[in-house]
């Protein structure tokens, strides 16, 4: 038993430090959020009427085939609601890659030894909850903390 | 043994206020604007906890739009809401036919 600890404290030190090692070579410029939606290279959105692409990030984030409706006058049907709301997904994922500073395999190997909340504090810059909530559900037994790891990562990585 | 199954009956004006509860909802969600529940914090924990939309994630809000006849918004809320606004009516039938056979109200004279 002193053995396995040990050895997970030599692991997760290790781990640790080689963090900076990982570190992104380079980490995409996203869009401002005031920016329009047409800055954003996604084939959900080019596919997306032409006055939505003029529209702020953030005003299209919030967008709804009613509000739609009451800017244009124009109904939007059925299949180009499901394609806003894909298109809203879309971006909202593309505008959280940018935190992404750890590799994907680092991230998973830190997530199986429990350093899932180091990893989601550091590319978070220690902001907002989600490590804390990690950190949490990774002291409940280990796999609670692993799936909330694996969940959220795809808010860092595509 | 001498068990007792009868179920003890409700009182009348218990069934009646459960009936007119049944026929009151849909009224009272028509009454209500559409997008009565559009604003607000999601009570999802999927979405609370993970930020990570679930298959149910927006139903109330499709479906407040499908009983309103705006399928644009109840398809952009949750595509879902095409099946399950028709079995709630369904259930909705059901419910009430039972409320009325417990009232002792028929809807058709003898």
């Amino acid at each position: 038993m002193k053995k396995r600890f040990t050895l997970f404290v030599t692991l997760a030190l290790v781990a640790t430090l080689a963090l900076p090692t990982f570190a992104a070579k380079g980490v995409a410029v996203l869009p401002a959020a005031t920016s329009p939606v047409s800055t954003i290279t996604l084939p959900e959105v080019k596919a997306l009427p032409t006055d939505m692409l003029s529209m702020g990030i953030d005003q299209f984030l919030k967008l709804t085939p009613s509000k739609y409706k009451e800017i244009t006058g124009k109904k939007l049907g059925i299949k180009k609601s499901i394609e806003l709301k894909a298109a809203q997904k879309m971006v909202k994922k593309h505008m959280g890659n940018g935190a992404a500073d750890i590799s994907k395999g680092l991230y998973i190997v830190l997530a199986i030894f429990g350093l899932g909340w180091l990893a989601m504090g550091l590319m978070d810059d220690w902001s907002g909850n989600d490590w804390i909530i990690n950190l949490i559900l990774t002291v409940l037994c280990w796999l609670p903390g692993l799936i909330h790891a694996f969940i959220k990562m795809n808010k860092y990585y595509k | 043994m001498n068990s007792n199954n009868t179920k003890k009956e409700q009182p009348k004006w218990l069934r009646l206020l459960w009936l007119f509860a049944l026929l009151a909802t849909p009224i009272v969600l028509w009454l209500l604007p559409a997008d009565f529940f559009d604003s607000g914090t999601s009570i999802c924990p999927s979405y609370f906890l993970f930020k990570f939309e679930c298959l149910g994630c927006g139903m109330s809000r499709a479906v407040m739009h499908l009983h309103h006849f705006n399928f644009d918004d109840a398809a952009y809320f949750n595509r879902g809401s095409f099946v399950i606004y028709p079995l709630l009516v369904i259930v909705w039938f059901i419910w009430v036919k039972k409320a009325l056979q417990k009232a002792n109200i028929s809807l058709i004279k003898k």
